[in-house]
């Protein structure tokens, strides 16, 4: 990165950090520091809940994926306005009505103590290990950039974001989410303009994209149901649907977002911001990268982007053999090269035969390459059998240090920073939300003072922002961050949106029934997956369905009490 | 009827060209049926 890079850099990073601090005030009570004293806007929440979820492996991995893999990871997110809906309906009144500080407060109403501590438990288990692979996934950037061990980046995101958030609280966080966003807007925006501009003179936008679905990427909706295909319409549209009203519905770290919302309806139309504008973003995030496939079709591209890996087997005794398969890789690059440029020719002539013959010729070069490139991997694999043979999150990073000009550089790798940064401070607040209310407030020190569970959120933040980022610093031997965050989540949420849809609509259900719906629920789950009986997207379906199954099944065995269960106001 | 029922109350916060919750969340399914219309053709047209 050139010196203008490293201020842009520098500069976005602080004002952003400065302008968050500054806006969050004086927080004199745990309200105001959890809450932000509930007096967001709609546009405030809108931004916070998108900011929240699209994280930097959104911005890192995405594009990758659609470089390797095509657009049809955007059906993952076909669920969410459904799921939007259903939340704006059912969850946001009742959150609203009870004032709660966290969506488990809830559970101790309808049901009892113990369901609340064992869903905040699994909240706590499966935010605190995916809060580090959120932060761990700039640090790579960092680290590929400056040649610095990622432990050094690791640690200056992970202070950063414990700063401002200890010190402002959920109001610094909103905040700087609100200006976070607009930057991330702009950088992508400017990005996609200028991977378009890099294209070759004869090769516009309509080309690059015609191109790229000739081999195979414009593959945006897959009708074919497949439970073992992890993106389909279906698994989309169900799976999908589960999997976005476990993590909004259930998910401290979305709860705790749109809970800060002065009114039901602000907090309503947030989500429903995020319902129209989610999947047209991540469309575009996604067309980013088929655009940068577009353009490697034309510039060779490394044989495999992750610098670190490629200097690993260089530097061991198959040297040699990887060297030969560069050199086969470029001619084989420059042979699909002009295999590309005959199929651009052919689309000007609009002669379906001749654009057939050009597409049948090109798949050819194309699948020599990539051979080539899975015996490279193959080699590293002999090299070391922990290699990641995965470098999805390495593409985009790779075209944008190459590419583009400077100043932009900066502002991309800014972007990456500061969705990392948002998405992570959402998380440490929404942690030390659970454990405080949850866990300190309710069971360990029920009668202590204000001020005393304010000191208690902060050392909440900053104790997790410490496991976190311990955790990151473990996250680089995982493949695709994004899946691994995803089939993490898919674990655990299905369960605990089982329980939260009993308590809403299952008003005869009682807690011991649901206690052990869910502790059984969550043991099947873990052994499909182990197992992977089915692709992971189900596995939110199933684990809510068997909750209520259970629940159902053996709550006749469980009598009622005769005078009620106890409500304990939050 | 339970989720129609809990919507049906007209909200002052609501946009001035909204009549009613209910519509809104009307809007938000038909712009998901729209995107997939849209993502449809796309898949077919770039294939």
């Amino acid at each position: 990165m050139s010196l203008t890079d490293w201020i842009v850099l520098a500069a976005t990073l602080l004002v952003i950090v400065i302008y968050g601090v500054w806006k969050s005030g004086i927080n004199k009570n745990i309200d105001q520091f959890l809450m932000g004293g509930r007096s967001m806007r709609w546009y405030h929440v809108g931004l916070s809940v998108m900011a929240t979820q699209a994280s930097a492996i959104t911005f890192l991995s995405a594009p990758g994926q659609a470089y390797s893999d095509g657009m049809r990871f955007v059906q993952f997110y076909l669920g969410l306005p459904v799921a939007m809906i259903v939340l704006c309906v059912t969850f946001v009144p009742i959150f609203h009505k009870l004032k709660v500080y966290t969506a488990y407060e809830f559970l101790e109403n309808r049901f009892d103590l113990k369901t609340r501590a064992l869903t905040s438990f699994l909240f706590l288990i499966q935010r605190g290990l995916s809060t580090g692979i959120t932060i761990y996934a700039p640090s790579i950037i960092l680290s590929t950039i400056l040649n610095i061990n990622t432990v050094y980046t690791t640690l200056f995101i992970g202070s950063l974001v414990i700063f401002y958030t200890v010190y402002g609280g959920t109001k610094a966080v909103s905040y700087t989410q609100l200006l976070q966003m607009s930057i991330i807007f702009l950088g992508m925006f400017f990005a996609g303009v200028l991977v378009v501009h890099l294209l070759p003179g004869n090769v516009g936008f309509g080309k690059a994209v015609k191109l790229a679905g000739k081999l195979g990427r414009m593959n945006v909706i897959d009708w074919k149901f497949d439970p073992d295909n992890r993106y389909n319409i279906w698994s989309g549209l169900i799976g999908g649907f589960f999997l976005q009203l476990s993590y909004f519905g259930t998910d401290q770290s979305q709860v705790g977002r749109y809970l800060t919302g002065s009114s039901v309806g602000q907090s309503r139309m947030g989500l429903i911001m995020n319902g129209l504008l989610k999947i047209p973003m991540q469309f575009l995030i996604l067309l980013i990268g088929i655009l940068v496939f577009a353009f490697y079709q034309f510039k060779r591209p490394p044989m495999f982007f992750n610098r670190y890996e490629v200097e690993q087997v260089k530097s061991s005794s198959y040297s040699a053999q990887y060297n030969k398969l560069e050199t086969q890789y470029a001619t084989a690059f420059e042979q699909r090269k002009s295999k590309s440029e005959a199929l651009i020719k052919a689309f000007d002539t609009k002669d379906q035969a001749q654009i057939a013959q050009a597409q049948s010729a090109l798949k050819v070069a194309d699948k020599q390459t990539t051979d080539i490139r899975k015996e490279a991997i193959g080699i590293m694999k002999k090299n070391n059998a922990k290699a990641n043979g995965d470098d999805t999150n390495y593409v985009f990073l790779n075209f944008v240090t190459h590419y583009l000009p400077r100043g932009l550089i900066g502002l991309l790798v800014a972007i990456i920073f500061l969705a990392s940064m948002g998405s992570t401070a959402s998380a440490l607040n929404s942690l030390a939300s659970t454990s405080v209310v949850d866990i300190y407030k309710r069971i360990i020190n029920p009668d202590a003072s204000d001020k005393n569970y304010l000191d208690a959120s902060r050392l909440a933040t900053v104790f997790w922002g410490v496991v976190c980022v311990g955790m990151a610093l473990y996250a680089s031997k995982v493949g695709n961050l994004l899946e691994f965050v995803n089939q993490l989540g898919s674990y655990i949420y299905g369960t605990i949106l089982g329980v939260f849809v009993v308590a809403f609509y299952l008003k005869k259900v009682r807690g011991n029934a649901v206690f052990i719906a869910a502790v059984v629920t969550e043991i099947v789950i873990c052994i499909l997956g182990y197992f992977e009986v089915v692709a992971y997207l189900w596995l939110n379906a199933i684990g809510c369905i068997l909750v209520i199954l259970i629940a159902v099944g053996i709550n006749p065995l469980f009598p009622q009490k005769v005078a009620g269960q106890k409500v304990r106001p939050s | 009827m339970y989720l129609l029922g809990a919507v049906a109350t007209p909200d002052p916060e609501l946009p001035s060209f909204i009549r009613s919750w209910n519509q809104f969340y009307g809007i938000v399914a038909g712009w998901l049926v729209l995107l997939i219309f849209i993502f449809w053709l796309i898949t077919i047209l770039f294939e």
